[in-house]
């Protein structure tokens, strides 16, 4: 082999990175977010692995619908509950802790939503 | 045949993975033991494959000199492109590697009635090239949200700045379509131009066909078939940590599989030589004057 | 072998279907047979040349001497030539890297696809660098991949057949060496290696040409490829001095084999054996004179030009080695080489570690000006265009731009000199110096995107003269631009084979003629 006081390195450093999501933090055992469900609440607007996926369509649905088109501000859940459309009063008053609900998922895959750049937070997550 | 060949070949493993994902342990298959054995026969493909270079010597120095070379004290040297330090062999080969400087250089020939020859400049190779790998790149370090606990802050800065537009939610990425048309221009390129079809091979289209389906089936997965991104990232999370766990039912089955099928299929296909480029060790223009 | 009347040519050129004039051949490439017509190859080597050459070199490098035809459809190639191709390809894979590298790293991007003058002069596809190596490249991956031995032709393999080897030599047998497709191609695979590698695969089976190994058997016996003697090579010169004697008055006595001097300069034969290049050793002649340069000719060393490069390394180090032998031999401080493009890049690419280092020279340093050339600090060797720029820099010459008004000058870049040295601004900085009006030919086509003359890689034979001319295009049509637009009447070159008209005015040297007048009639 020639050139190997170049080559091995190069090649170390290369597979050290490519393998790095390994090395990295491997000491820390992997944190599972548990979102904290509310207690006094059983049924939710949409099933929950729909709700899981696709949230933020919702929301972004309720957004255009309500604010853009003049929709209807409540909705009822497949078993005739009322709710209302909107993340403060809607959504917030069942899941009222930003911090163990929302933020337990988002944070866990990076996700930043940009709902409060707008909408206040709730006082507790302050 | 040279593209019908790839395609179908793509389209074959599409449909490994759609089977593979509803049969019984056909999940695990594809989400555990595909990955590990996938990204093992890279690493030590591309490995194999740079030691087996680094077998032979290089017995001349016979890099093109692209420049005015290092002579006399009031002739002005073209520093990087005829280099005579290692200082200018690292620049030399730093731009070549990040910057496809030789790619930058491209021109089109035309011959009329005369015969005369005409040279027009032609950046659109370079253009869509650097798009491609660059977005490419983005992509691929965006993915380490699903591989890293606690995410890295790089990895959230590329998230927000690809996101900037704030368009629709999930948000948009502006790489994502960036890359979609660079494939696109780099696939249209090789079929539409003659000489360039004439000159390409099924290893050629396969993995243009192949990323092409490996980003239509992640964009997919994000906008229309919805993942769910937590279950998702136990898995690949766990993958880094040996510890792998498949959720039950919680991974939107289809497509997540899909593109566990197609990025397998990606990295199982030998290493592409654009990741050989970045060994340090690149072919010509590597010596010292 | 009829050769196309020039006018017709050029119609063929622009309107023929070829690739440039965007006809798409109906069969894949790999289904195009080669067809050897006359006119199409360069004659086979003699076979009391080819004998010649067995005796000095190891016999399998050179295969069989024989009587063939090449447009017969038996070339009496030895028994199991294939393996002989085969196991010379594994050999050289292990000897080169930058050969495995180039066959395995090509994405066919095509960015190299219309930088070949053989392509923009023929339109032929497999006269793309990029066809050109996959002709090498298939077969490789055939026999040397897992891939091609798992899936042969969906990988792009080819086995090794005779309609292979038949590609190779009409296809390697077009390709200058020039490396223009190396400065664009993104991964800089160099086009020049493949061509010499398939060359030297082909000689192993003892398929070759005459115009090549003709002189490398001369230089091999007398050292320079003319097959000049030592008593005729020092007349030659002797004759020249009497010219010079007879335009200038001026006496000069050039020393041969002349043991402690300071220089001993080398130049390609063609210098003092024929025109255009004897008009360039005068030059040569009278500024060694002016200056009092203490130099001394070898009649031994009498040949710069190698072609040894044409046909495989070891040819080409045998070849090289008398000049440092010489050297020694003359006790010497440093060498001092003339023209001569190919010449240079043997010297500046594979010399020092073919036959250096020449520890036993000093670092060339000029004894008029006291300049050090340390960039020749490991070959020894020192170009005379570098070293006539630092006499004009220091004021050594006496010129007189003037006497040149009459000439109307361009500058055409070799191959080699621009991209395997780098020598780009000293023969510039010369043509400043010596004549008042100067105009560059345009941006594409000048220095390291130079265009080869179309006669390099001994190419430069009569039996393939529509292919020269084809070839010479690019670099013709970019003449003629300026001869249009600047009324450019001379075309300066660094070497006497690209030139034909040498200005000689005293002190000035090496500024040559256009030898493309025909190609320029061509496209009027």
């Amino acid at each position: 082999m020639y050139g190997k006081g170049r080559i091995i390195p190069a090649l170390i450093l290369f597979l050290g990175l490519m393998t790095s999501p390994i090395w990295y933090k491997s000491g820390e055992a992997s944190k599972m977010p548990k979102p904290e469900k509310p207690k006094d609440y059983k049924e939710c607007v949409a099933p929950t692995q729909e709700m899981r996926t696709s949230h933020m369509v919702l929301l972004n649905e309720w957004r255009d619908d309500i604010l853009r088109e003049g929709g209807a501000r409540t909705g009822k859940t497949p078993n005739g509950t009322e709710y209302i459309r909107s993340l403060q009063n809607g959504c917030m008053k069942c899941h009222s802790d930003k911090k163990k609900f929302c933020d337990a998922c988002h944070n866990y895959t990076s996700v930043k939503p940009y709902c409060w750049d707008c909408h206040l937070q709730p006082k507790e997550a302050m | 045949m040279r593209i019908l060949t790839p395609f179908i070949a793509v389209l074959a493993l599409i449909a490994v993975g759609l089977v593979a994902a509803q049969v019984p342990g056909g999940q695990a298959l594809i989400g555990i033991v595909l990955p590990y054995l996938a990204f093992a026969l890279f690493l030590g493909g591309f490995a194999y494959r740079v030691m087996q270079w680094a077998k032979s010597p290089v017995p001349f120095r016979i890099p093109t000199t692209c420049g005015q070379a290092n002579s006399l004290p009031w002739i002005k040297q073209n520093k990087i492109d005829c280099p005579s330090t290692k200082l200018g062999v690292i620049a030399r080969m730093i731009l070549e590697v990040f910057l496809f400087r030789s790619l930058f250089r491209n021109t089109k020939a035309e011959v009329h009635e005369g015969p005369k020859l005409v040279y027009g400049s032609s950046k659109f190779l370079w253009l869509f090239a650097i798009l491609f790998h660059y977005s490419f790149l983005v992509i691929v370090l965006r993915h380490m949200r699903l591989f890293m606990d606690p995410i890295p802050g790089f990895v959230a800065a590329l998230e927000f700045g690809d996101g900037f537009m704030q368009i629709g939610a999930p948000v948009f990425y502006q790489t994502n379509a960036i890359f979609l048309a660079a494939i696109a221009f780099l696939f249209l390129r090789r079929v539409m131009l003659s000489n360039i079809r004439y000159i390409s091979l099924p290893a050629d289209y396969f993995p243009l066909l192949l990323i092409f389906g490996i980003a239509v089936t992640g964009i997919l997965m994000r906008y229309v078939f919805r993942a769910d991104v937590v279950a998702i990232k136990q898995l690949t999370h766990g993958l880094t940590t040996f510890a792998p766990t498949i959720a039950a039912g919680q991974i939107s089955p289809i497509f997540f599989i899909l593109q566990q099928a197609d990025a397998h299929g990606r990295c199982l296909h030998e290493p592409h030589p654009e990741h050989d480029q970045q060994q340090p060790d690149g072919p010509a223009h590597q010596s010292v004057e | 072998m009829a050769i196309m009347k020039a006018d017709k040519l050029g119609v063929s050129v622009a309107k023929g279907p070829s690739m440039m004039t965007g006809a798409i051949p109906k069969n894949d490439w790999w289904d195009v047979p080669a067809e050897f017509k006359p006119g199409k190859y360069c004659y086979p080597a003699k076979q009391e040349i080819h004998e010649y050459h067995q005796k000095s070199l190891p016999k399998e490098l050179g295969g069989q001497p024989r009587v063939w035809d090449p447009e017969s459809d038996n070339w009496l190639l030895p028994e199991g030539w294939e393996a002989i191709i085969l196991n010379g390809l594994k050999e050289r894979l292990d000897k080169f890297r930058s050969l495995k590298i180039f066959m395995d790293c090509c994405v066919r991007c095509g960015a190299c696809a219309d930088k070949c003058h053989f392509f923009l002069g023929t339109g032929d596809p497999k006269n793309m660098p990029v066809l050109r190596a996959e002709l090498l490249r298939s077969v490789y991956r055939n026999d040397f991949t897992l891939a091609g031995k798992l899936l042969g032709k969906m990988a792009g393999g080819r086995p090794m057949t005779f309609g292979v080897l038949k590609e190779w030599f009409m296809y390697f047998y077009q390709c200058t060496e020039c490396r223009r497709c190396s400065v664009f191609c993104p991964y800089g695979i160099d086009t020049a290696e493949i061509t010499m590698m398939g060359r030297e695969l082909l000689h192993l089976v003892g398929v070759n040409t005459n115009w090549i190994l003709e002189p490398a058997a001369n230089s091999n016996r007398t050292g320079n490829h003319m097959g000049l003697q030592p008593h005729t090579f020092k007349d030659n010169i002797m004759y020249l001095c009497d010219d010079i004697e007879e335009i200038t008055g001026i006496r000069v006595e050039p020393t041969f084999n002349r043991k402690g001097a300071e220089v001993l300069f080398i130049t390609p034969s063609a210098d003092v054996f024929a025109e255009p290049g004897i008009y360039t050793a005068m030059g040569y002649l009278l500024l060694f004179h002016h200056i009092g340069l203490d130099y001394t000719f070898s009649t031994y060393a009498s040949e710069g030009g190698n072609f040894g490069l044409f046909t495989n390394n070891e040819l080409m180090k045998k070849l090289n080695a008398k000049m440092y032998a010489e050297a020694k031999r003359l006790e010497v401080k440093w060498i001092l080489g003339g023209e001569c493009g190919h010449m240079w890049r043997v010297l500046h690419q594979y010399m020092d570690t073919m036959n250096g280092p020449a520890d036993f020279l000093q670092v060339p340093t000029s004894p008029i000006t006291g300049t050090r050339f340390d960039n020749a600090a490991s070959t020894k060797m020192v170009h005379i265009s570098e070293f006539t720029a630092d006499l004009i820099k220091h004021g050594k010459v006496k010129l007189d731009p003037k006497r040149n008004d009459h000439r109307t000058v361009t500058w055409h870049d070799s191959c080699n000199t621009a991209r395997a040295m780098g020598l780009l601004d000293e023969p510039r900085y010369v043509m400043q110096n010596v004549c008042n009006n100067f105009h560059e030919m345009p941006e594409n086509t000048i220095r390291e995107s130079t265009f080869c003359c179309g006669s390099g890689t001994g190419l430069n034979t009569d039996e393939i003269m529509e292919l020269r001319m084809r070839a010479g295009l690019p670099r013709a049509n970019a003449v003629k631009y300026v001869r249009d637009r600047h009324e450019v009447d001379t075309l300066a070159c660094v070497c006497a084979i690209d030139g034909n008209a040498l200005v000689m005015e005293g002190e000035k040297e090496r500024e040559t003629g256009l030898r493309f007048e025909p190609l320029a009639g061509m496209e009027g």
